[in-house]
C-alpha cells in the first residue's frame, strides 16, 4: 500500500505484501514523505506477513517489513499488532525515515531484520529502526523480534548529524522514479 | 535535530540482536529516553531510573486472540508488569479495548490483565419438610474460586412469599439489609475463601397457606471483579411444607383408629398420602368375608353328611 498524502486505516489487516522492485521498502505500507502534510493512521488493525525484500541481486535493500514512514510525515499507530513481518535489510516491524511516529496500545512482536543484502549485510531493528524523527512508545509491547545485527527491539541510529545517512528516500535515485 | 525515542510503560522482552541492544540499542547523539515505567528483560535499554523494571520476565502468554479486534499478548497472573504503570494516566482502554486500570493501577504493555473472581454460592434449607408457622434456616455460602481476588463481594437473597424475616448473620460481621429481597455484604474474598450467611424466616401458618406446597428461595452472588464463570453465582432451595394431619376430614381429633398404621408416630413426607392410607381397610372386610365364607361352607358340608347319615 503506496501512501503519498493521507490515509486512515481502522480496523483492517494488511497482509502477505511484498515490496520487491525499484522501491523495495514497506512491505506492507509505504508513505511517500518528504511533507509535513503527508499523514498515516492505523487503529485497530493488524500489519502481518508482509516483506520488504531486496531487490537487483541485493543492490537495492528492503527497509521497514511491515511500515516504512515518509519524511516529515506523521504517523500515528493505536491498538494494532504488527507481527510476522520481515525486512531484508533494517526494521522487521517498522522502519521510520524522519516522520514523527507515534505507537500506542500496540503490540510489536516476532519480526525480523534479515541483513541479507549485498548493499547492507547488516539488518538493525528487528522491531522498529528509528533513522530520524521522533518515535513516541507508550503501552506497547515489543517482544521477539529479531535482528540480525544491532538493535533486537528498537534501534536508534545516530542521524544526519552522527553521519552521512546510508538510505534515505531522497538519496536513492531510483526510488525517487516513484514506480508505485 | 538527533533522532529521540521516548518510551513510557512499554515491555521490551526477548528480542535478538548477536551484535549490540538485545532489546534496545542507541547510538549517539540519539537518545532513547524513559518516560517513567517501562520493562525490559535485559538491562540494555538502560531503565534505571526509579518505576522502571529491568531484568524481569513480563511473562506473556502467545499471541493469539485475547478479545478486541487484534491478536495481544496476555500478562500472566504474577506478572511484574501488573499495575506498574503509574508515571502517568494511562489510556482509558487497551489493546483490546479493556478498560484501564483493572486493580490498583494499569499495567505495563498493550495488555491490560482483567481481574478474575469466580464466585458461587449455594444455599441449604432446615429443616425441609418445614411445619407451617414454624422456623425455616437458610444457609447461604459464598466461595471465591479465583484466580483472583474478590472485592465487595455481595450475597442476594430472595425469600419465599409469605415468611417472615426473624434474623440474617454474616459470618465475620454484619447483618443484611432489605425486606423480602436481601442485601448481604461479604466484603473481600481471598482465593479460596467462603463465607457464609444464615437467615432465619418464619413460615405462614397453617390457615395462611395451602399444604403440600413448597418454599422457593434464590441466592445470587456477585463482586466488583468479572467473573469468569457465571451459571455458578445463582442457587436455589425448594422446601417442602409438611402436611397438617389436622385438615384431614376423616380424623379430625388425631386419634388413631384400631388396625390403622401410618407411620411410627404419625408423621408423613412429602408425596405420601391418599392411596397407603386405605389398604387396612380394604384388606380387613375381604378377611372377614372368607372367613365367614369357609365356615358357612364347613357348615354346608357337616349339614349334608348329617342328613346322609340320617336316612
Amino acid at each position: 500500500m503506496l501512501v503519498r498524502s493521507k490515509l486512515a486505516v481502522r480496523g483492517v489487516t494488511i497482509t502477505g505484501g511484498l515490496a520487491n522492485d525499484d522501491l523495495s521498502d514497506g512491505g506492507g505500507i509505504y508513505m511517500d514523505g518528504g511533507s509535513t502534510e503527508t499523514a498515516l493512521t492505523v487503529v485497530d488493525s493488524t500489519i502481518r506477513g508482509n516483506r520488504a525484500a531486496n531487490f537487483l541481486m541485493g543492490l537495492l535493500d528492503g527497509d521497514g517489513g511491515g511500515i516504512h514512514t515518509g519524511e516529515n510525515s506523521q504517523v500515528s499507530i493505536t491498538g494494532t499488532t504488527i507481527t510476522g513481518n520481515e525486512a531484508s535489510d533494517d526494521g522487521g516491524g517498522i522502519e521510520n525515515d524522519a516522520a514523527s511516529l507515534s505507537i500506542v496500545n500496540s503490540t510489536i512482536h516476532a519480526n525480523t531484520a534479515l541483513g541479507d543484502t549485498a548493499a547492507d549485510p547488516e539488518g538493525n531493528g528487528g522491531g522498529i529502526e528509528h533513522n530520524e524523527g521522533q518515535l513516541s512508545l507508550v503501552h506497547t509491547t515489543i517482544t521477539d523480534n529479531v535482528a540480525a545485527h544491532r538493535g533486537g527491539g528498537v534501534n536508534v541510529e545516530p542521524g544526519s548529524a552522527g553521519g552521512p545517512r546510508r538510505h534515505t528516500p531522497q538519496h536513492d535515485p531510483v526510488r525517487q522514479r516513484g514506480a508505485h | 535535530m538527533a533522532p529521540a525515542a521516548t518510551l513510557r510503560s512499554t515491555i521490551l522482552s526477548a528480542n535478538e540482536a548477536p551484535t549490540e541492544g538485545l532489546n534496545c540499542r542507541v547510538a549517539g547523539p540519539a537518545t532513547l529516553t524513559s518516560a517513567g515505567t517501562n520493562l525490559e528483560s535485559g538491562t540494555d535499554c538502560g531503565f534505571v531510573a526509579a518505576g522502571n523494571v529491568q531484568n524481569a520476565n513480563p511473562q506473556l502468554g502467545a499471541l493469539g486472540n485475547n478479545g478486541g479486534q487484534t491478536d495481544t499478548r496476555a500478562l500472566g497472573q504474577t506478572s511484574p508488569a501488573l499495575d506498574r504503570a503509574t508515571s502517568a494516566p494511562c489510556p482509558a482502554t487497551d489493546q483490546r479495548g479493556t478498560t484501564r486500570p483493572q486493580g490498583p493501577a494499569c499495567d505495563i504493555g498493550a495488555f491490560e490483565r482483567t481481574v478474575l473472581a469466580d464466585l458461587a454460592v449455594t444455599i441449604d434449607d432446615s429443616p425441609d419438610p418445614v411445619a407451617a408457622g414454624a422456623n425455616l434456616t437458610y444457609r447461604i455460602v459464598a466461595r471465591n474460586g479465583g484466580p483472583d481476588a474478590a472485592t465487595g463481594a455481595r450475597v442476594g437473597v430472595d425469600l419465599p412469599s409469605g415468611v417472615d424475616l426473624q434474623t440474617s448473620t454474616i459470618e465475620g460481621g454484619g447483618s443484611c439489609t432489605g425486606g423480602s429481597t436481601l442485601t448481604c455484604t461479604v466484603g473481600s474474598l481471598s482465593v479460596g475463601q467462603a463465607r457464609e450467611v444464615t437467615v432465619v424466616v418464619t413460615t405462614a401458618s397453617a390457615s395462611a397457606q395451602s399444604s403440600g406446597g413448597t418454599l422457593d428461595a434464590v441466592a445470587t452472588v456477585s463482586a466488583t471483579e468479572a467473573d469468569p464463570i457465571g451459571s455458578n453465582n445463582e442457587a436455589r432451595a425448594q422446601t417442602a411444607i409438611e402436611e397438617d394431619n389436622d385438615k384431614e376430614g376423616d380424623d379430625k381429633d388425631g386419634d388413631e383408629e384400631p388396625g390403622r398404621s401410618d407411620g411410627p408416630d404419625g408423621a408423613e413426607t412429602a408425596g405420601e398420602s391418599g392411596s397407603g392410607e386405605d389398604l387396612p381397610f380394604t384388606g380387613f372386610p375381604l378377611a372377614m368375608v372368607i372367613v365367614a365364607g369357609a365356615c358357612m361352607v364347613g357348615a354346608g358340608l357337616m349339614l349334608r353328611r348329617r342328613a346322609r347319615f340320617v336316612d
